[in-house]
């Protein structure tokens, strides 16, 4: 089958009524909670993953998929008006987002970044479709010893993109790949840290770890702060850009398109880095650098555009390979895997339905957005109005009903709190929580090809080496990790890491 | 002497390792063409070592700044409020089984809506009312979600 019949299919998948619901659920969402600081789309992914397991396959990626790209356009609302991030690739957006709104030009600026988060949004999506079928079949020649060096080198490239101390995330990045080792060993079925627990047996569950390393753990973190937050009282009216508007940000939208689709495919933070390199891209091209933080109309197209390309290229690692680049991705594993689907370079093969129905779910998905982000922008302002006072206790309400509904036991909920307050911790000494819930994800797959390798090798190590790709990522990963022991090395890093942050 | 953060963390990780690689070796290293159980554990517990060291020599080394401190992150926040409220979220889940979704529930919202940023007994009632009802609504009505009906409700 040709990419457009597969389409045509896919197409076929996502406008089915039901599809279509979770679809628009899915985008509402993410624009939700986009709007909503302090909560992200992991903790929301994470709430909502358990709900899924009613619905067919389709239907749960469709959803959780347009929770993550719709969060991209939804983060942007709260930057603009409020000089406060909905999600972390939204930072760099309130630089000349917030200064456009005080200047009386909110509505330019929120309609430029709903236009430049479609473009980019169908653009990434277009980029996912043909690049996907070539890496897929690339994909088939791994073994089992390149699939452990893969993962090697994406776990490094997330260690090494940690705001401050690499030794700390790969000191969190190993204590996630034994939080995964909890429960029975796939090989030999013996059971592993489980101290004679029965809830331990099937092991740790990933919604309680990432809802509370990421959802209780942030609302804990803005209880220790005043809750109030002022919003900018402004009438946003006018969307549209004007003509001198358009002219200055169409370079900003095609390069941010092409920085963020290719760093998107890139494990790691993809969308925040995407998001901060255009913007310090922008500035560097411009021939009014000054005009930056003052209300450029730039500072907002090429970020906005870059981090909502990076989250739909974030798709093609975990749909072609089977490897999750970041922590959103970890989730969705997650959820394909409950639904007893194995991403990677079959599942186009094995499930065209739900490989091109998610494709097409995108299109659709993001024509959804720019309605959702133009005409009912005023909606999403009246909720910005909400203080957070009064809505915590309803975000810990359902991160608990998120952590309970998984199979039903309070020992989740106390695994949640667990972790909530570990995650608490872990930003106030420096600690990310990024590394160690995608070495909790990759641990076991880690773990597996590893041994697989070694017992097709004869106990051979150099099998790693011999293999030109496998070795290839682990000299990658390699000169990653010795690289900040060179300064100039170092201070790109560290530049990078402080961006993201 | 002043104790740093890093130097607790690192020494917290140092025990972790330690206990790590005792696991390891416990559930067996197999040979390297046969890896036992406990051979990634292990060695993911030796590197894990090797790194608590060096973060150890590294605070050690250090020049002392201020905010490094064991207490400074706590500094002029909050905290109080923090564990006030997993407190309330601990009782939460050790009676929500007896009591229910709805009682226990409704009580949370009403305790966290008057006592942590007190708000008037009016938002405080709708609040939890609604929010309990909504949720309710949500999860168990529409998405068929299983939530504690309560053991002393139960007709048995």
């Amino acid at each position: 089958m040709d990419v457009f019949s597969s389409l045509w299919l896919g197409l076929g998948v996502a406008m089915q009524p039901m599809n279509l619901l979770f679809c628009f659920a899915g985008v509402f969402i993410g624009t939700l909670i986009g709007v909503l600081p302090g909560i992200g789309p992991v903790a929301a992914m994470s709430l909502l993953l358990p709900i899924t397991f009613n619905i067919t396959p389709e239907a749960a990626i469709i959803m959780l998929a347009g929770i993550y790209y719709g969060s991209m356009y939804g983060g942007s609302t709260t930057s603009i008006l409020v000089n406060i991030p909905g999600e972390a690739a939204s930072v760099v957006t309130c630089l000349d987002g917030y200064q456009m709104a005080r200047n009386g030009r909110a509505g330019p600026a929120l309609g430029m970044a709903a236009i430049g988060s479609f473009i980019a949004g169908t653009l990434a999506v277009i980029g996912l479709m043909l690049l996907a079928p070539t890496l897929a079949r690339w994909a088939l020649k791994f073994g089992p010893a390149e699939y452990f060096s893969l993962m090697v080198l994406g776990l490094t490239i997330l260690v090494w993109l940690s705001q401050g101390s690499i030794i700390k995330a790969l000191i969190m990045a190993c204590l996630g790949v034994v939080l995964g080792m909890v429960g029975i060993d796939s090989i030999t079925a013996m059971p592993r840290l489980t101290f004679d627990q029965m809830q331990l047996i099937d092991g740790l569950g990933l919604v309680p770890i990432v809802m509370g390393l990421f959802g209780i753990a942030e609302i804990l973190n803005n209880l220790e702060k005043r809750l109030d937050r002022e919003v900018f009282q402004v009438r946003v009216d006018g969307l549209m850009p004007s003509r001198d508007d358009w002219k200055r940000s169409a370079g900003p939208i095609a390069r941010g398109s092409v920085l963020g689709f290719f760093l998107g495919i890139l494990p790691g933070g993809g969308a925040v880095i995407s998001s901060f390199l255009s913007y310090a891209m922008e500035k560097r091209l411009s021939k009014t650098p000054e005009r930056f933080g003052k209300g450029a109309i730039e500072g907002v197209a090429g970020p906005e555009t870059a981090n909502n390309a990076a989250a739909g290229a974030g798709f093609i690692p975990l749909l072609t390979l089977g490897i999750p680049p970041n922590v959103v991705m970890a989730l969705l594993l997650g959820a394909f895997i409950v639904h007893g689907v194995q991403p990677g370079p079959l599942l186009m093969t094995q499930n065209p339905q739900l490989f091109w129905g998610v494709v097409a779910s995108m299109y659709i998905g993001n024509v959804m957005l720019l309605v959702l982000n133009m005409p009912l922008i005023g909606l999403w302002v009246q909720l910005l109005k909400v203080p957070y006072k009064i809505l915590f206790p309803m975000i810990l309400l359902f991160c608990m009903i998120g952590a309970y509904s998984v199979s039903n036991q309070v020992f989740d909920v106390y695994l949640m709190l667990g972790f909530g307050v570990l995650g608490w911790l872990m930003k106030k000494y420096g600690f990310e929580p990024a590394p160690l819930v995608l070495a909790f994800v990759l641990g076991p797959m880690l773990e597996n090809n590893l041994r697989k390798s070694l017992i097709l090798s004869q106990g051979d190590f150099l099998t790693f080496l011999e293999r030109p790709i496998s070795a290839v990522c682990l000299l990658l990963a390699v000169l990653l990790l010795v690289s900040p022991l060179l300064p100039m090395f170092n201070k790109q890093r560290k530049q990078l890491a402080t961006e993201e942050s | 002497m002043r104790l740093r953060a890093d130097t607790l963390t690192a020494l917290l990780a140092l025990g972790l390792s330690g206990f790590i690689l005792l696991q390891g070796r416990e559930l067996g290293l197999g040979r390297a063409s046969d890896p036992g159980s406990g051979f990634i554990l292990f060695w993911t517990g030796a590197i894990m070592t090797v790194l608590s060291g060096v973060l150890l020599v590294q605070s050690l080394m250090a020049r002392p700044v201020a905010g490094d401190g064991l207490a400074d992150p706590f500094t002029g926040l909050h905290w109080g409020k923090v564990l006030y409220v997993v407190g309330l979220m601990v009782l939460y889940a050790a009676l929500v089984e007896t009591f229910g979704f709805i009682l226990t529930t409704f009580v949370l919202l009403l305790v966290l809506f008057k006592t942590v940023e007190p708000q008037s007994w009016r938002v405080a009632v709708t609040g939890s009312v609604l929010t309990t009802f909504g949720a309710w609504a949500v999860f168990v009505a529409w998405l068929g979600t299983q939530l504690p009906v309560g053991s002393l409700f139960r007709p048995d």
